[in-house]
């Protein structure tokens, strides 16, 4: 049962970072949201969060369906006991009892025994099935999520989890309610990964082109580590984040502050920079790559000449109107495209404000 | 016809001449025809991918002795366990028992000259030296990162690496495979000796059948899917890659439908190799011969239907899942029958104390426990804890290294002296076996509770409550290392300072102890008559 206060995470280029690890709920900035494996390097300092799997043997069950995970590992492992006996026992027994003495020893000419090898098939066959059989129950239990689930859209990436709740929230750690069953509806942007969370006893590969979805009951308050389990390259291993499971009460009051502490309020453009990251940058840089939309290098202030004639100039109205109603003010040469983003919070708009007036 | 033959009959001085030396130079070597001289060839070459795969292996070990950079990048993490993977996987594991030990021993084994196609066999050699050069050439350019299983998307359009050199090295020696089983396959229905009924035949030759089926069934679509792979990275054609229209989860499939199967092309070698030390050094019949030979045939046969299991967590279909899991345990029934068998097989023997037996009863030991492991991947909702963890690294190294590989060195101690002439010391042989035995289980066991604990494979760090194991494993890699490094200087030793080895040290029945070693290039003078069955030992009951 080791929950260490700090954890040593390591950069890419072997670059030893210690970070305190006051394991927070509020996940604060969790290192610039993942990014990628050369932005890690640069970073001086890797604001991982604090991760560790609460483990004896097996990891502490944790999910509606992991006492019959562990109750079917204990069953196999109760089984093939006695069979592992039954092979290595004798074995042993008999080079000790008929080692050789002498080389023109003669030896038994028994070499068949129609029962005792009947036995030994159908005996194991029986026990093999039981083991399938329950195999299969749990499967099937952890196949069909309920109706009233809470569905939360995983969305995996080179090297990052991103989670975005029914209300448009997106977040990079995972904040689950207790005793309520979650449907983890799951998709990757790019190569193949795997969401796995040892204390679930869950994983399930993430597939570009394809969804796949896991549910499944939080049964203990815990803050915990999602694990990459699919290599999918150079950050694999470093493709972490953190579940944080809370009481009902408490989860419903953090989702309606937007997954934030009240108590410890994020900087505002750190928050907006979030945003962004889990947002806008398929199609709007920050390094002055024309993508899909406008870069957001310099983009505070800049003057921009709009489709329908008229000239702006970039300020709160104008992001706050573009989040709410981007139809309105294409800036002219640009494709009209960009999505509606009217269920972000006001403090969420705000902290765009602020990221973009860094953008310099 | 009834007359039991002797080695005397057959193995007739022929004044000093054997296969070694019947003729001298390299040319001699590279344009033979000599099964016996090829084998030889094929266990030198697979011996030196071994020790490179191995250096991998203990590069990848020492890294992982602590989280974070011990002595490599992750990029280079990353590259040593795909070119640790692929070369134990393709040019060790699959070529190395059929094509050193298979090709050695099957022709003298059923009283053959040679095996059917001789110059096809040697061309077999040829294409797995040139798969090998292209598979190596990656670690002069760009290396490999992909793992050795190739997974798409990753492969196809994000690696850097020299993806294309080694699926191409693979493809070529694909075909290697598949012209050493077909070989085989002829050679055992026809040129076995008069009097080889099936039933007479050794059950190491029973297993390389079964192998020899699978490679010829299965490798060509291991040919096509990397084909398809090297074509939709060059030309960007769209079988598997999301992003082109293709199915990622249809090169699993694909992968796997080879992949699986390569497993048994993997293990039954060695079960035969196990089949034939067990008896041998007990000096008895073995027990349940025909369930031990048929159980060959059905794990080759039932293992193609159960690749989905690796699949699990894919994103197949529940109900695949379901029928691959109810498949899975039955292929596992005939490999405990066989289990059950070798033990039962030193009841009332006579059990000589050497290397070749202490190999043979590691392999027990280590090869059910492997087994056994696996009922847990089996069982579906373990298998989705435990799904590309260390439990399942653990696990296969338990049936690859604690099963093939040490059958395979047991039974290069058995075959030795036949092979080189020489005798080694059974002392040192049997130290090293200590050794291997002792490091592997250190190594790997621990995997398991690493495993368990929810500790991903493929990790070049990890989080800090798994140091412990991690650094207790590392210590066992460097055990078994010199283990195998023991065995190395027992067999070179030999090779220079050996005594000179009898027809036939181990008073073995079958028909390649029934000529003289080394045996000469024809392998016998005469044809032999066979008169009796492979382990036909002398009884305390009269038949």
């Amino acid at each position: 049962m080791t929950q260490p206060s700090t954890i040593v995470w390591v950069a890419a280029d072997g670059a030893v970072v210690v970070a305190s690890g006051a394991p927070s709920a509020t996940g604060a900035a969790p290192g610039a949201a993942g990014a990628s494996p050369a932005a890690a390097d640069a970073a001086p300092v890797d604001t991982k969060p604090h991760i560790s799997v609460e483990s004896d043997h097996m990891p502490t069950q944790s999910s509606s369906i992991a006492a019959q995970t562990d109750a079917a590992y204990w069953t196999a492992f109760y089984i093939s006991i006695p069979f592992f006996l039954v092979v290595v026992g004798p074995m042993i027994y008999f080079a000790i009892k008929y080692r050789r003495k002498s080389e023109d020893e003669k030896t038994s000419p028994v070499d068949h025994n129609l029962t005792i090898e009947v036995a030994w098939t159908l005996l194991p066959t029986i026990l093999l099935m039981y083991l399938f059989w329950i195999g299969i129950q749990g499967y099937a239990n952890a196949a069909v999520a309920p109706n009233d689930s809470l569905e939360i859209e995983v969305t995996a990436q080179m090297y990052n989890w991103t989670f975005t709740y029914p209300d448009g929230t997106v977040t990079t750690d995972l904040y689950l309610p207790k005793d309520r069953p979650v449907k983890l509806i799951m998709s990757s942007k790019d190569v193949i990964h795997a969401f796995f969370v040892p204390e679930f006893r869950l994983k399930q590969d993430v597939v570009p082109g394809l969804y796949t979805t896991l549910w499944f009951t939080p049964t203990r308050e815990m803050e915990s580590a999602v694990e990459c389990a699919e290599f999918c390259g150079d950050g694999h291993s470093r493709m972490m984040t953190k579940v944080i499971v809370m009481n009902q009460k408490g989860y419903d009051e953090f989702a309606n502050n937007g997954f934030e502490d009240p108590l410890h309020p994020m900087a505002p453009a750190v928050r907006g920079r979030k945003k962004y990251e889990a947002l806008c940058t398929s199609c709007h840089s920050i390094d002055g790559t024309r993508i899909q939309g406008p870069t957001f290098k310099g983009v505070w202030g800049r003057h921009e000449h709009l489709q329908d004639g008229s000239d702006i100039t970039v300020d709160e109205n104008y992001v706050r109107q573009s989040l709410m109603l981007p139809q309105s003010q294409i800036v002219d040469g640009y494709p009209p495209t960009m999505p509606t983003f009217s269920y972000l919070k006001d403090k969420d708009i705000e902290g765009i404000i602020a990221f973009l007036k860094e953008q310099k | 016809m009834s007359r039991a033959i002797t080695a005397d009959e057959v193995a007739i001085p022929t004044g000093g001449k054997n296969y070694l030396n019947a003729e001298k130079g390299i040319l001699s070597w590279l344009t033979t025809v000599d099964h016996k001289r090829i084998g030889m060839m094929y266990l030198a070459s697979t011996l030196t991918a071994f020790l490179l795969g191995g250096i991998f292996a203990l590069l990848l070990r020492i890294e992982l002795l602590h989280p974070g950079k011990d002595i490599m990048t992750a990029p280079q993490y990353n590259q040593a366990f795909t070119l640790h993977g692929a070369i134990m996987v393709f040019l060790f594991i699959i070529p190395s028992l059929p094509g050193a030990l298979g090709n050695f021993v099957l022709p003298i084994a059923i009283g053959a000259k040679d095996v059917a196609f001789p110059k096809l066999n040697l061309l077999s050699l040829y294409l797995y030296w040139i798969g090998a050069a292209f598979t190596l050439s990656s670690l002069l350019t760009t290396g490999l990162d992909t793992g050795w299983t190739f997974y798409i998307p990753y492969s196809a359009s994000v690696s850097q690496t020299s993806v294309i050199a080694v699926t191409f090295g693979v493809f070529i020696l694909g075909f290697s495979s598949i012209l050493t089983g077909l070989n085989f396959i002829v050679t055992i229905h026809k040129l076995r000796a008069p009097g080889l009924t099936w039933f007479r035949l050794p059950l190491m030759l029973w297993s390389v059948y079964a192998t020899a089926l699978i490679q010829v069934l299965a490798t060509p679509v291991l040919a096509i899917t990397l084909l398809l792979l090297i074509f939709e990275r060059l030309f960007h054609i769209g079988i598997f890659d999301p992003k082109l229209g293709g199915d990622p989860v249809l090169y699993q499939h694909f992968f796997w439908f080879y992949s699986h199967p390569a497993v048994y092309i993997m293990i039954l070698p060695g079960m035969g190799i196990v089949s034939e030390l067990i008896a041998v050094h007990s000096h008895r019949r073995i027990f349940g011969y025909k369930a031990i030979a048929f159980s060959s045939v059905a794990i080759a046969m039932v293992g193609f239907l159960v690749w989905g299991h690796h699949m699990f967590t894919s994103g197949q279909s529940e109900l695949a899942s379901t029928i691959f899991s109810f498949i899975t345990f039955f292929v596992t029934i005939p490999s405990g029958v066989k289990v059950f068998n070798w033990t039962s097989t030193m009841w009332k023997g006579s059990i000589a104390w050497n290397a070749p037996m202490l190999y043979a009863m590691s392999f027990l030991f280590l090869f059910t426990i492997g087994g056994l492991t696996g009922l847990f991947l089996g069982m579906i909702n373990v298998d989705l804890h435990l799904h590309d963890t260390y439990f399942v690294v653990s696990h296969f190294h338990y049936v690859m290294v604690g099963g093939t590989v040490v059958a395979f060195i047991g039974g290069l101690h058995h075959w030795w002296p036949k092979m080189t002439g020489k005798m080694y010391s059974d002392t040192a042989a049997k130290i090293a076996c200590a050794f291997i035995f002792v490091g592997f289980n250190m190594t790997f066991f621990t995997q398991f509770f690493l495993g368990s604990a929810g500790m991903p494979r493929r990790y070049y760090t990890y989080l800090d409550q798994f140091q412990p194991l991690h650094a207790f494993s590392t210590y066992g890699s460097w055990v078994l290392g010199t283990g195998l490094l023991i065995v190395l200087g027992t067999f070179i030793h030999s090779l220079f300072r050996g005594e000179k080895a009898p027809a036939n040290p181990w008073g073995a029945r079958s028909l390649e102890w029934m000529t003289s070693s080394p045996p000469p290039t024809e392998n016998f003078h005469r044809t032999p008559v066979v008169t009796h069955g492979p382990y036909d030992f002398p009884t305390t009951v009269d038949r």
